[in-house]
């Protein structure tokens, strides 16, 4: 075998490979984006409290600027918490004691 | 023929201790509780040391006989081998494996000397060096899930202890280079090594940390790459152009690592073609460059000294930079990964109390990972749900399970395409014409 079939074997094997997973898919993962909770309220539920409880997750997040995601991760996580300012937790406190 | 045997058993030794930690590395991760961005130490601390001490090996069998430098390195590799087994901190563990690269160091430069007939004694010692970094990834995986990370340490200090009575009793003696090391072909070597390196660490990664693999399953999945090595190799042989040969295997390699940034799913399954590309990219370009480095050249150590320099400070130049572009990487997927899945866990049609106890089981999960990718396996079978909901929380379950996997995979992306550029860079060096023979 010649050193040019050589070569323009190994580089129609590399570009057929990265070709096929690209084809397939390959990096292009995005990450489902976050959306506007003042904008674009959440899709509601069957039930009535379910329906209530995403309303005010909805509106607390749009008073304090975060997406409905972050407010509810602060919810159940202190670090995530540490993030809002005093009155994002006292806001957060507020919601806490109505979604009980 | 016994003494060749047991000289190549060091070369091959000591050059497959900078791959044989690599499947250690998940194990060592949880047992001193390290941050990953200084994990990669366990094998920059050997690559650096090795690079440094290389030359001045070399030049140390001018003044002794090169089987007593081979012996005393090969001593001192056993003794920082056995002190890497019984390391009681990562910090010990780093120091020990740069001790055991200054041993490595003199022992494979000297080596050189003592194996015989000219163009013969290169064919070996390159071999020997290609075989031991193919096989150390599996060996250390085996040694790692049916003992423990320790016993991939422990298990070298009889291994280099074999060879010492064969290696006492070689004729040899320093044969003095007269004229300065090849440049481009060692330019090249490094950003090969680079590019390999990362391409070990990344995937072993990605199988064992990201995608939940064992040591040992890793180990199978990743020996894809050395089956592809030795299956190209007798190609390799019969194609005549060193710098073309190089050329076309660096071309496979850059091929497989840019393939492996774009992997379309999270699976091991998709590893397996860019493994089979690089390891026939190996064969092609490791050798041919290697040979380039010494041909037309008196066989002294100091050739080989320069040559290990060049292969080990490519391996910690891939290390350094790849490491934090990798950190930075997960710790944004992990951020986006968490959003994503919040904003499933919201939409989906389960109560507000059960959605609540849930996002405490995952977020307690989450945390007490302090930053390492989580099973969140244990968070939903902790959770009681409704009769009714079952159905929707198992199916949140796998909907998580293909948030992390797709994230993980994703964080990869770049630290892959950095390797692939150091490939390319290794190319660009052998397009510098009348650098490399042939």
């Amino acid at each position: 075998m010649s050193v040019r079939t050589l070569i323009a074997a190994a580089l129609a094997a590399a570009l057929v490979l990265v070709g096929s997973y690209a084809a397939l898919g390959g990096g292009r993962y995005e990450p489902q984006p976050v959306a506007d909770p003042c904008t674009s309220p959440s899709p509601r539920g069957s039930g009535l409290g379910q329906n209530l409880s995403l309303g005010a997750v909805d509106a607390v997040a749009c008073l304090l600027h975060v997406s409905r995601e972050e407010l509810a991760l602060a919810l159940v996580s202190k670090r995530e918490r540490d993030r809002l300012g005093p009155l994002g937790r006292l806001l957060l406190e507020r919601l806490r004691a109505k979604l009980k | 023929m016994i003494r060749i045997g047991a000289v190549c058993l060091a070369v091959g030794l000591v050059l497959a201790d900078s791959s044989i930690a690599v499947l250690a590395l998940p194990a060592i991760y949880r047992d001193y509780d390290v941050d990953l961005g200084d994990l990669h130490w366990v094998l920059t601390s050997f690559n650096l040391a090795l690079a440094l001490a290389a030359v001045p090996a070399a030049r140390l069998t001018r003044r002794m006989p090169p089987a007593r430098v081979c012996a005393a390195g090969l001593l001192l590799f056993a003794a920082a081998a056995l002190g890497c087994a019984l390391a009681t901190s990562f910090g010990m563990l780093v120091a020990f494996r740069a001790v055991q690269a200054l041993g490595g160091a003199g022992a494979v430069v000297a080596a050189l000397e003592l194996l015989p007939g000219g163009r013969r004694a290169v064919t070996w010692w390159v071999a020997s060096g290609v075989a031991g970094a193919a096989v150390g990834p599996a060996l250390g995986g085996a040694l790692t899930e049916g003992i423990s990370w320790q016993a991939v340490f422990a298990v070298q200090v009889p291994l280099a202890l074999v060879p010492l009575p064969f290696v006492l009793r070689a004729p040899g003696a320093a044969r003095i280079g007269t004229s300065r090391p090849r440049v481009v072909p060692n330019l090249a070597l490094a950003f090969l090594s680079a590019a390999l390196a990362a391409a070990l660490f990344l995937v072993v990664l990605l199988l064992v940390e990201g995608w939940g693999l064992t040591p040992l399953g890793a180990a199978a999945v990743m020996s894809a790459l050395p089956l592809a090595a030795v299956a190209a190799a007798p190609l390799a042989r019969r194609v005549e152009g060193v710098r073309g040969r190089a050329a076309a295997g660096t071309i496979l390699v850059a091929g497989g690592l840019a393939a492996l940034a774009l992997l379309p799913r999270a699976g091991w399954g998709w590893t397996i073609p860019p493994q089979l590309l690089i390891g026939a990219g190996i064969a092609l370009a490791l050798e041919g460059l290697t040979e380039a480095a010494f041909a037309g050249r008196e066989l002294a150590a100091l050739d080989a000294g320069v040559t290990i320099a060049a292969r080990h400070a490519g391996i910690v130049l891939g290390l350094v930079l790849m490491t934090p572009l990798l950190v930075g990487d997960l710790d944004h997927e992990k951020r986006a990964a968490e959003l994503a899945g919040t904003a499933r866990l919201l939409e989906a049609p389960i109560s507000t109390g059960t959605k609540i106890e849930l996002a405490r089981k995952l977020s307690s999960e989450i945390e007490g990972t302090h930053g390492r990718i989580p099973d969140l396996t244990p968070a939903f079978r902790a959770v009681r749900p409704r009769p009714e909901e079952r159905p929707a929380v198992a199916r949140l379950e796998r909907v998580f399970g293909g948030i992390i996997d797709r994230a993980v995979t994703s964080s990869f992306t770049n630290a892959f395409l950095l390797a692939a550029g150091f490939a390319l860079c290794a190319l660009a060096a052998l397009g510098v014409r009348r650098s490399v023979p042939g």
